[in-house]
């Protein structure tokens, strides 16, 4: 396990019961803080706005909405965070989420350490 | 061979009934049968009957001879022939004569002549026909080839092997008939003189007395029965085939002269090498014969041929012709001209110059009565009862002298001195008393004295009274007159002076009898005074004549100078009437004119296809024929063109399938005036044949592009719309009338005035054919905006401007079909991928809560035996949502006991979107395997419900969804919070948005979910 996740607080905005629960799991695992996980993207805003977070792992789409609002505000806070997503590239995709570095669905609990690693701890 | 065979009933004396052609399907055959003018009616079929009954019960017909001639009807008729018709049929003969009037007679329906007689008066058509009838006119070419052969090979051979070439051969054939006699003639002659390679002056007179045959004659035109039986070069040789005739051809025509003669009546020809006279003389009677013998002698040549019928002859004229065969009656001239047996004119009308006959040839005896009469003859006179001299006879000059003055012819005046006194009273006994006398005189010529003897002898046997006086001198004087002697005695002395007393009386009285004759003579000066003013009136007459005749003469030289004027003219026309032949026979366009009122005036023969016209059809009614076309407006259109002087044109269609162009025109003459209509057609079936296929290939086209889908729009070389078809309307939502003539750019408010557009129409189309493929954007920005993958190509005409096709292929729909497809490829790919996460998920965290493998394999088939449940649900029904009694049902399967009542599910109809669905069957899964294992399914006697109704109100709807154990195992509550429990809650909460309560009572596991009612919306597809 990488010890540099150890302690960050990660926001988990996901709506799938099961995925949110492996990703607690996970995280407990690198020694991080999880917040959440929301399954609602005004949840997951409040959250975002009560600061203190260290990364934010987002998934695109929660309940069949979009949540870019969300990756909006996490960019206004300078959170960084990954897009947790089943889809690919997409060119349509509104520009906060096109920048934002991205996990792709389904992923191995290394590749989240060596993701999150890469974006959170870049200080 | 119909028409000859009519002419042989003709000649039997039948009748001949012609169907009118007008009635006739097929009017072929009566018209030729009309053509040869022998039809006695012209009939439609229903009328014929009657005809030939009244025919059949006329006297002619029923009793033949019965009709008594009545006495001197014949002549009536004859006169009246005569004076209307100028024809003289007395020489004829009667009973022929009478035949053909009871044959006439019979036509008309007459019994008796005097009835007949005033027909004849009063009908102007009966008295030629009556005449057509008696000049019976039978003959064909070459009749009777026999007897021609032998004419040939008796008359022609000789005449032209013994003439030069360039020399003249002059043949005379009287009564012609219908020429074809004289075009025989001239064939055998031409024939004849090209197998001796000779060229003659041919001149063949042919006449006749009736006009009729001779403008048959001269047209030349026979039916083609009468020709075909020649040899074939013949044919080819002398005639031109027309439609069902044959003419004979310009070559031989122009060498017969044909002229109006009668032999019976008009001076003969003369100085002829041949003449033929076939059947002519069996009609005439013996009398008349002998004259037309002889009359043919006098214009024959010496050793001229003569050709007569079979059944004629020279009769007794065996001095003036030699037999050359017998059999077939040809005959050679004999002898010098005989003037005393030709009378002609033979019915003695008006008198005739005698042609000048040759120098007679004296005969040995007459040469020696001639010399008997000069030698031993004495010197004689002929006179006259008045004295007139008619013929001298000898050296008559002792006796006679002229007197001076006028020549004289009477005797007396002439009679030299001495001879008068005698002579006087001679002349009065021989006349006076019919005795011959004679007396002797001297007579006193210079100083001596000739004794002369006179007789006067009567002439017998003239039927004037005539005497010959014959002078002879005589030795012996006169008696010497008494007194001139010496006186003898005194008797004799008185008887003198008695005598001279008587003398002296006598000389009183012959001195009365001198102022007697001398006033007679004064009587006579004044006559002859009279006589002298006669005559010179009678003079200036004559010198009015004279210059009558200077008039007539320069009128002659007038007549001359116009007569080769018209010869001109004549020639001009020829060569007029050549050009239009080949005019007409080039173009090939069938031409009829037609006079005013509608009758045929001429035709082209290419007017074969169209009608079946004959040249006797020339001057027939238009309309009575049948036409081998469909043209019911054209005796319409002929009226009015007549009337409007415009014309008319029209398309028509013969019973052939074939088409022409009728034009109808006005027929001007060269002083403008309309003299009917010139009808043309011309042949058009091939061009009507291509503008129907055009049509055809034209009403193809606009079907497909009518009825293709693909907007299809023609534009003007100014981008002008010149048509559309229905697809480019509808699809683009354009009033047809909208677009005709409006250029493309201005259509939907401009909004085709597009850059690209405008590129491929003014800058591609000019330099090259078409522009392929080239997608242009239409309308501004947004959903109605639409993408259009253009085909323009140029349509290229000859001469005319040139068009643009322009085809529209309107691509926004698939366009907008592609990219769906794309989106929806990549939601597969994300579903899937999601649901690997959650397969991930469900794996790891059911690791996590078991210990052995086997657990493990157990509990994580379970879950992903639910979650594909759960997803087979939702294919089936098509990811659009599903029931919660399906999700019940179908996720608690697996537990049902085989009775199938350990499961009581009930609950109303509640659709769930797809993702709370599978979260719904998946927390029915943990419920039922926690059920299983240690719950009331874990006992056969436990038993599981399930219900779930609407809950809260009608601003926060919910559904509340009971999970109710009983009859299990005494529920112990759990150790720690697992797996199930955990995804039972969160799920809930997460997923549903909802709470979960579970409650581990002691009779059974007790669960409520209550969660908001998100029923679903068929439109939300999240």
């Amino acid at each position: 396990m990488d010890e540099r996740l150890t302690g960050l607080r990660i926001l988990v905005v996901e709506d799938e019961a099961i995925i949110a629960m492996m990703l607690e799991d996970m995280l407990a695992e690198f020694g991080c803080e999880v917040v959440g996980p929301v399954p609602g993207i005004e949840a997951a805003i409040t959250l975002v706005r009560q600061r203190g977070l260290d990364g934010a792992l987002l998934d695109m789409n929660i309940h069949g909405e979009s949540t870019l609002a969300v990756a909006e505000e996490l960019v206004g806070q300078a959170v960084p965070f990954l897009v947790v997503t089943g889809y690919g590239d997409r060119d349509n995709d509104p520009e906060a989420i096109k920048a934002a570095p991205r996990l792709k669905k389904p992923f191995t609990q290394e590749e989240l350490a060596r993701r999150m690693v890469e974006v959170f701890c870049r200080g | 061979n119909g028409t000859q065979g009519l002419k042989e009933i003709k000649a039997a004396g039948g009748l001949i009934l012609i169907q009118d052609p007008a009635t006739a399907r097929v009017d072929g055959m009566p018209r030729s049968a009309i053509s040869a003018g022998l039809a006695d009616h012209i009939q439609p079929p229903t009328e014929m009957g009657g005809t030939i009954l009244r025919y059949v019960h006329h006297g002619y017909v029923a009793a033949p001879g019965a009709i008594p001639a009545p006495v001197g009807g014949l002549e009536l008729v004859l006169d009246v022939l005569r004076a209307r018709a100028g024809q003289d049929f007395r020489p004829y003969k009667p009973a022929m004569l009478l035949r053909r009037i009871n044959r006439r007679m019979s036509l008309r329906n007459i019994e008796e002549l005097g009835v007949y007689i005033e027909l004849l008066r009063s009908d102007p058509d009966e008295i030629p026909a009556l005449v057509r009838d008696m000049l019976i006119s039978i003959t064909s070419f070459f009749r009777d080839d026999e007897a021609w052969s032998a004419f040939a090979e008796a008359a022609i051979t000789p005449l032209v092997g013994g003439r030069e070439t360039g020399a003249g051969i002059r043949v005379w054939v009287p009564a012609c008939a219908t020429g074809e006699e004289a075009y025989s003639v001239a064939m055998l002659l031409i024939e004849r003189a090209e197998a001796e390679g000779k060229h003659f002056d041919l001149k063949i007179f042919a006449s006749d007395p009736q006009d009729v045959n001779l403008n048959t004659a001269r047209d030349g035109v026979y039916p083609g029965s009468g020709v075909e039986m020649l040899p074939p070069e013949t044919v080819r040789r002398f005639f031109e085939k027309l439609d069902g005739a044959y003419r004979v051809r310009k070559e031989l025509r122009d060498l017969v002269v044909f002229a109006r003669q009668d032999v019976l009546r008009d001076p003969p020809f003369s100085r002829m090498d041949l003449i033929t006279c076939r059947n002519m003389l069996i009609y005439i009677e013996p009398d008349a014969q002998t004259r037309v013998i002889a009359l043919f002698h006098f214009a024959l040549r010496q050793g001229g041929h003569l050709f007569l019928g079979s059944a004629e002859s020279i009769g007794r004229a065996d001095d003036l012709f030699g037999t050359v065969s017998k059999k077939w009656r040809i005959y050679c001239r004999l002898g010098p001209t005989r003037h005393d047996i030709v009378q002609f004119p033979v019915l003695g009308g008006h008198p005739q110059t005698h042609l000048p006959a040759a120098e007679p040839v004296p005969r040995t005896a007459e040469l020696a009565r001639r010399a008997l009469l000069d030698r031993y003859a004495p010197a004689s006179v002929l006179i006259d009862q008045k004295g007139h001299v008619l013929y001298f006879h000898g050296p008559t000059g002792d006796y006679l002298e002229q007197p001076t003055g006028e020549p004289t012819r009477d005797l007396l005046a002439m009679a030299r001195e001495g001879l008068v006194t005698k002579l006087r009273g001679a002349i009065h006994t021989v006349f006076t008393d019919n005795e011959d006398t004679r007396f002797s005189a001297d007579i006193r010529q210079g100083d001596g004295i000739r004794p002369t003897m006179v007789t006067l002898a009567r002439l017998a046997g003239s039927r004037q009274a005539l005497v010959l006086v014959s002078f002879e001198p005589s030795g012996e004087h006169a008696e010497p007159l008494p007194g001139v002697g010496p006186p003898a005695s005194e008797e004799e002395r008185g008887t003198v002076a008695a005598l001279e007393e008587e003398l002296r009386s006598a000389r009183k009285d012959l001195q009365s009898t001198i102022e007697q004759l001398e006033s007679a003579n004064e009587e006579l000066k004044a006559s002859n005074e009279e006589a002298t003013s006669m005559n010179e009136e009678l003079q200036s007459t004559n010198e009015e004549l004279e210059t009558s005749k200077e008039e007539l003469q320069s009128f002659n030289e007038e007549l001359h100078t116009v007569n080769s004027q018209l010869q001109h003219k004549v020639k001009e026309l020829e060569d007029t009437g050549d050009d239009l032949a080949n005019l007409l026979s080039g173009t090939e366009v069938a031409t009829i004119f037609l006079d005013t009122d509608l009758r045929i005036k001429w035709f082209s023969p290419t007017t074969k296809p169209l009608l079946d016209l004959v040249l006797s059809d020339i001057g027939r009614p238009f309309a009575h024929f049948a036409r081998k076309f469909d043209d019911d407006c054209l005796m319409g259109d002929a009226d009015l063109v007549l009337d409007k002087l415009t014309r008319i044109d029209a398309e028509i269609r013969t019973d052939d399938g074939k088409w022409f162009l009728r034009r109808m025109l006005p027929y001007r003459t060269r002083d403008n005036r309309i003299a009917g209509l010139v009808l043309t057609f011309t042949d058009i079936t091939a061009r009507r044949l291509a503008n129907e296929a055009i049509h055809e290939a034209r009403i193809y086209a606009e079907a497909i592009v009518a009825t293709t889908r693909q907007p299809l729009v023609i534009l003007d070389a100014d981008l002008q719309v010149r048509s559309a078809n229905p697809a480019f309307h509808a699809q683009f939502d354009l009033a047809p009338d909208g677009t005709a003539g409006r250029r493309i750019y201005e259509l939907h408010d401009g909004d085709w005035d597009i850059a690209e557009l405008r590129r491929v129409l003014e800058e591609v189309l000019p330099d090259s054919q078409e522009a392929r493929d080239v997608a242009v954007e239409l309308g501004p920005d947004g959903p109605g905006r639409r993408t259009l993958l253009l085909n323009a190509r140029k349509l290229e005409r000859k001469d005319r401007e040139t068009l643009i096709l322009l085809a529209i292929e309107d691509i926004t729909e698939r366009r907008g079909a592609a990219a769906h497809q794309e989106m929806l490829v990549g939601e597969l790919s994300h579903r899937i991928k999601n649901t690997l996460a959650t397969v991930q998920a469900i794996m790891s965290q059911t690791l996590r809560s078991n210990v052995s493998m086997d657990d493990f394999r157990r509990a994580f088939e379970g879950r992903l035996n639910a979650l594909a449940e759960a997803h087979g649900l939702l294919v089936d029904k098509n990811w659009v949502g599903t029931e919660i009694g399906q999700i019940v049902t179908r996720t608690l399967e697996p537990y049902r006991s085989e009775d199938g009542d350990r499961i009581a599910v009930r609950g109303p109809r509640l659709t769930m979107r797809p993702q709370k669905g599978i979260a719904l069957a998946m927390i029915f899964h943990e419920l039922a395997t926690n059920a299983a294992k240690y719950g009331a399914l874990s006992v056969p006697a436990g038993q599981v419900g399930v219900s779930w109704y609407r809950d809260g109100d009608a601003a926060n709807p919910r559904v509340h969804v009971e999970w109710r154990e009983a009859r299990g195992p005494r529920v112990a509550l759990p150790t720690r919070r697992g797996f199930g429990t955990k995804l039972i809650e969160r799920g809930t909460a997460h997923e549903l948005g909802g709470e979960a309560r579970l409650e581990y009572a002691a009779d059974g596991v007790r669960c409520d979910l209550i969660f908001p009612s998100a029923e679903f919306d068929p439109t939300d597809r999240a």
